[in-house]
């Protein structure tokens, strides 16, 4: 899979936002009254244990799994959750991880959208340009944009 | 309401919620038909019935043309 590759242009979803301009697109879009993520920047991933290292924000792209094109986003993406209690119930729920790491993405070179339905509280952060691939130091992000980390078991 | 839930365990990322099962499976189904290994770490979840479906992804294949 090459990094470079274009984005078809039917599947940008029409929230697609920069993580810099977070607060400002989610009050213009009508969410902030009950937008934790508008209010304090911070998203909520599901990890191993604690502190999370690289291995639990790889996407399909980063570990050079295929996947079809149609699903580009998920291809590139990692699955956050815009609430910490909805990322701790879903990680007991799916058995999916023992902590769940607060990430900020202000500043961070990535897009995100609010990819669940009504209600829900997914999101969908796009790590693109890949800033684990990018990074020259061995260090995630600069400044690294997990913030905090919490064991739920 | 029921949702089907298709979860990657390796990534951690959930690939989408459908509100019928066959279109969870279409789902998954096009993430083994890109990489068949796909299948041993792909999931799908009853969200309301907090069950995990046991699917056979050999099963979802559609016939081959005569």
């Amino acid at each position: 899979m090459s990094g470079s590759r274009s984005i078809p242009r039917r599947f940008v979803p029409l929230r697609l936002r920069r993580a810099s301009s977070l607060a400002r697109a989610s009050i213009a879009s009508g969410h902030g009254s009950r937008s934790h993520l508008a209010r304090h920047s911070l998203l909520y991933r599901i990890v191993e244990g604690c502190p999370p290292d690289l291995d639990d924000f790889r996407s399909y792209e980063v570990l050079g799994r295929p996947y079809n094109r149609r699903d580009f986003f998920k291809g590139v993406g990692v699955s956050m959750r815009t609430t910490r209690e909805r990322a701790i119930a879903i990680a007991r729920y799916y058995r999916q991880g023992r902590a769940v790491a607060t990430v900020d993405i202000r500043g961070a070179q990535v897009a995100w959208a609010r990819t669940g339905g009504q209600g829900q509280t997914r999101s969908g952060v796009w790590l693109k340009p890949d800033p684990v691939v990018q990074t020259r130091s061995g260090v995630w992000l600069k400044p690294d944009p997990v913030v905090q980390c919490d064991e739920h078991e | 309401m029921t949702r089907f839930v298709v979860l990657d365990q390796i990534t951690r990322n959930q690939l989408g919620e459908f509100p019928t099962v066959e279109e969870a499976e279409a789902c998954l189904l096009r993430f083994v038909n890109a990489d068949p290994s796909a299948a041993e770490h792909l999931e799908i979840w009853d969200d309301e019935l907090d069950v995990r479906l046991e699917i056979d992804p050999a099963a979802l294949r559609p016939a081959p043309a005569a």
